[in-house]
């Protein structure tokens, strides 16, 4: 599957739009909840997932690379929001 | 023009850039776990030093980021279409763009030490810096590489594999420098405020 701008505009509108979401979710602060640090990062690894997949086009490439990558977003992911719930 | 959809998966399919991308992935999230594992047992102190930082600063960075990557994406897309002009046009925009990353933690930086955030006044500001500041490095080498392809490359040849191999090679540096802010920033800046 070859890219296509169309896609990438695509693509560029989500990010942004995902980026402010998170962005307005945390400047909510305490009031929305604790789970917001797993939905804040949720979003980010997506953000990451679609940027690796679409913009670096590593749905091209093997299945190595796609797990390697994998282990290395899920591990940030889990790392990052892990350790702000269970320690804040 | 470039033809054919075999021409266009090779140019991604090459391990080099993948291994080194991957590395250099991977060395940030021993600097994450750092990080992550230092705050255990001083989150207060963590969360209370972030919110000195702005977060509206970190959320127009990203966005720059975001849409610096778009730029160069569009490049390789025009570069596989044979269209070498468009590819140096994309570039020129996402170089013009992504520059307002730099002034904007220029600013970001010199505003914090004039306030007296060093990267000696706590821990969490150690951490700042030294995250930022590599994140910033690769930015720089981001910005040097797309300065470099779009004066040295001959946009003429762009059909010629080679010459796209370096356009996407770039390319996916760029793209990562713009993956590695997108953990960077909610780590730093946003998850502090919840």
């Amino acid at each position: 599957m070859i890219t296509t701008a169309r896609t990438l505009t695509i693509t560029w509108i989500a990010l942004i739009v995902a980026t402010v979401a998170a962005f307005v979710l945390c400047e909510m602060g305490t009031d929305v909840g604790r789970w917001a640090i797993w939905a804040a990062m949720l979003i980010a690894a997506l953000k990451a997932g679609v940027v690796l997949h679409v913009f670096m086009e590593l749905h091209e490439g093997t299945i190595a690379w796609k797990l390697a990558f994998g282990v290395w977003l899920s591990f940030c992911t889990v790392l990052i929001a892990g350790l702000y719930y269970f320690t804040t | 023009m470039q033809s054919g959809t075999a021409a266009d998966r090779a140019s991604v399919n090459f391990p080099s850039i993948w291994a080194f991308i991957l590395a250099d992935c991977f060395s940030f999230a021993i600097l994450f776990t750092i990080v992550m594992t230092e705050r255990i047992g001083q989150s207060d102190l963590f969360d209370k030093a972030a919110r000195h930082l702005d977060a509206q600063l970190g959320l127009v960075n990203t966005l720059i980021l975001i849409t610096g990557s778009w730029l160069v994406a569009l490049a390789v897309v025009a570069a596989r279409r044979g269209d070498g002009a468009g590819a140096r046009k994309w570039l020129l925009a996402a170089i013009a763009v992504s520059s307002a990353f730099g002034a904007i933690k220029l600013y970001e930086y010199s505003a914090k030490i004039g306030a007296g955030f060093t990267p000696i006044t706590n821990d969490f500001f150690t951490y700042y810096y030294m995250l930022t500041g590599l994140h910033f490095l690769h930015y720089i080498g981001g910005m040097a590489a797309l300065i470099a392809l779009v004066f040295n490359l001959d946009f003429s040849k762009v059909s010629e594999t080679s010459v796209l191999r370096w356009i996407v090679s770039v390319g996916i540096f760029w793209h990562m420098v713009d993956l590695l802010w997108l953990f960077i920033y909610p780590m730093l800046y946003l998850l502090p405020l919840i």
